[in-house]
């Protein structure tokens, strides 16, 4: 790979045990094939810089840290990882899953040398091997899924101007601050993508569930994510119910809800305050999920550890 | 007047019998109902306690996964322990991790496994020998927890014995 070709951007807040892991899965790697990575830590305290310290004082000059602050919003974050000029291309990782660049370099390398504005990866059994994609409905048809997580973009970063930035805030695009620009971007014309179905990353043993799932988050963001979608542009209309639809389906179905009653993410002030997602979203019922939040933590805990939901949603 | 009394008294007796073959179902179903509870609750614990195994299998496959790795690169474990200045170490927990850092360290000219901690001293350890907490404490400069999946309670309880850094394996192995 060449210089500054492709940087590896990974965001994290006080997640010690999972970048110690990261880092030594990771870095061998990227020196090798002259990759960089940056640290954007949130932490309150030290530990990760300490951690990025070590493996810097061992020689990895690939490896950069920067201290973000703690209050700062999600979409700054981003903004500031993204817009930056001395990197052709971007990978915006989290924590949680460690990009497996051995398996992906390959054919990394080959499509950044064709120029693509986008490269996706997919681990999906029912994907197409290899796919070009130049028109922003066909992306959204096979990629949409994927392109809500972070692991599995590298895009060109000459792709998030500052200006874009400005109009992902003012439209208010919030958990899925990265999708919404994307999206955004690639609405306004042809452009050069391609999803290529490989194993590019592996799960931290670390990681036991998503930041927001931990946090009692869940229908905020499932609530941003209905917001995404229907703010999303014109363009994207015949299909981006359709697309969307499987994502609140594996969040929001009456299994998964007693799972969310027994870790805290359903409560009755919650489900009163998110009631907007329930009248929108009419698979599940708002007196469905007001019953479910009456459920004795017990009886719940036993029915989601019978139907599996606690096991698939916990790694 | 002798039927009817008659009548009166069959009516009666079918109303308890009715009444007594209801209780017997309803404390029959109570039962069983108690018992599908019951089973219900055991095959919940069994399936939760599946899991967490399963949890700690995959950490523990992550080590040897990483490990393997090290060695692959041709990097050495003893390398660790020679920048943090360790020559003396005591493994906590004699299992298939702890068995594999003996095995590492042994012969090794920068650090020296002085003796294994484990509360089951009945299996023999050719390696290393053998203590339990409760004896007397000889100092080391590391204990290195390979019982990675209680790491912060077993932590805890050496910090009352030992006055040297107590560190995972997994915090060893993913320094390399």
């Amino acid at each position: 790979m060449e210089e500054n070709q492709l940087l590896i951007a990974v965001p994290t807040k006080d997640h010690p045990e999972h970048m110690r892991y990261f880092l030594s899965e990771l870095l061998p790697d990227t020196k090798k094939h002259n990759v960089d990575i940056c640290i954007y830590d949130s932490s309150s305290t030290e530990i990760t810089k300490q951690i990025v310290d070590g493996w810097q004082a061992r020689g990895y000059s690939n490896l950069f840290y920067k201290k973000l602050s703690g209050t700062m919003k999600f979409w700054e974050k981003l903004k500031y990882i993204f817009v930056q000029e001395k990197y052709e291309y971007l990978w915006l990782c989290g924590d949680g899953f460690v990009p497996c660049l051995e398996e992906c370099i390959g054919s990394l390398e080959e499509e950044m040398g064709k120029g693509r504005d986008l490269i996706g990866f997919t681990s999906r059994s029912d994907a197409e091997l290899y796919s070009e994609v130049t028109e922003p409905l066909d992306l959204m048809e096979k990629y949409w899924n994927e392109s809500t997580c972070w692991a599995p973009w590298i895009v060109g970063v000459r792709f998030f101007t500052k200006k874009l930035w400005g109009g992902v805030y003012r439209r208010g695009y919030k958990n899925f601050a990265q999708v919404g620009a994307i999206f955004e971007e690639l609405a306004k014309g042809e452009f050069d993508a391609v999803i290529i179905h490989s194993t590019f990353c592996k799960t931290n043993p670390f990681k036991r569930a998503s930041t927001w799932i931990m946090d009692g988050k869940v229908f905020e963001v499932m609530e941003d994510y209905m917001d995404t979608v229907e703010k999303l542009p014109a363009v994207y209309g015949p299909v981006k119910w359709i697309c969307a639809k499987p994502i609140f389906e594996s969040y929001i179905n009456t299994g998964i809800l007693f799972l969310w009653r027994v870790d805290g993410n359903l409560t009755l002030p919650i489900v009163i305050k998110h009631r907007r997602l329930f009248q929108r979203y009419k698979r599940i019922s708002f007196w469905k999920a007001l019953v479910i939040a009456f459920c004795p933590k017990k009886a719940a805990n036993l029915l989601c550890v019978m139907n599996g939901s606690k096991a698939t949603m916990y790694k | 007047m002798e039927h009817e009394r008659k009548n009166v008294v069959r009516k009666k007796r079918n109303c308890h019998c009715m009444q007594a073959g209801l209780c017997t179902i309803i404390l029959a179903m109570a039962v069983i109902g108690k018992a599908l509870l019951k089973l219900l609750y055991g095959t919940k614990n069994r399936m939760e306690r599946y899991e967490i195994e399963l949890k700690n299998l995959k950490k523990r496959h992550a080590v040897l996964e990483h490990w393997l790795s090290i060695k692959i690169r041709g990097e050495k474990l003893e390398s660790y322990f020679k920048e943090n200045g360790f020559e003396t170490v005591a493994v906590y927990g004699l299992g298939t991790l702890g068995c594999c850092l003996c095995r590492e360290l042994q012969g090794s000219s920068v650090a020296e496994v002085k003796y294994g901690i484990d509360s089951n001293l009945g299996v023999p350890k050719y390696m290393v020998r053998l203590r339990k907490l409760s004896e007397e404490i000889v100092p080391v400069d590391v204990v290195v927890v390979t019982a990675i999946a209680s790491f912060h309670e077993i932590k805890k309880e050496l910090e009352k014995y030992y006055q040297c850094p107590v560190l995972s394996l997994e915090e060893i192995i993913y320094s390399l």
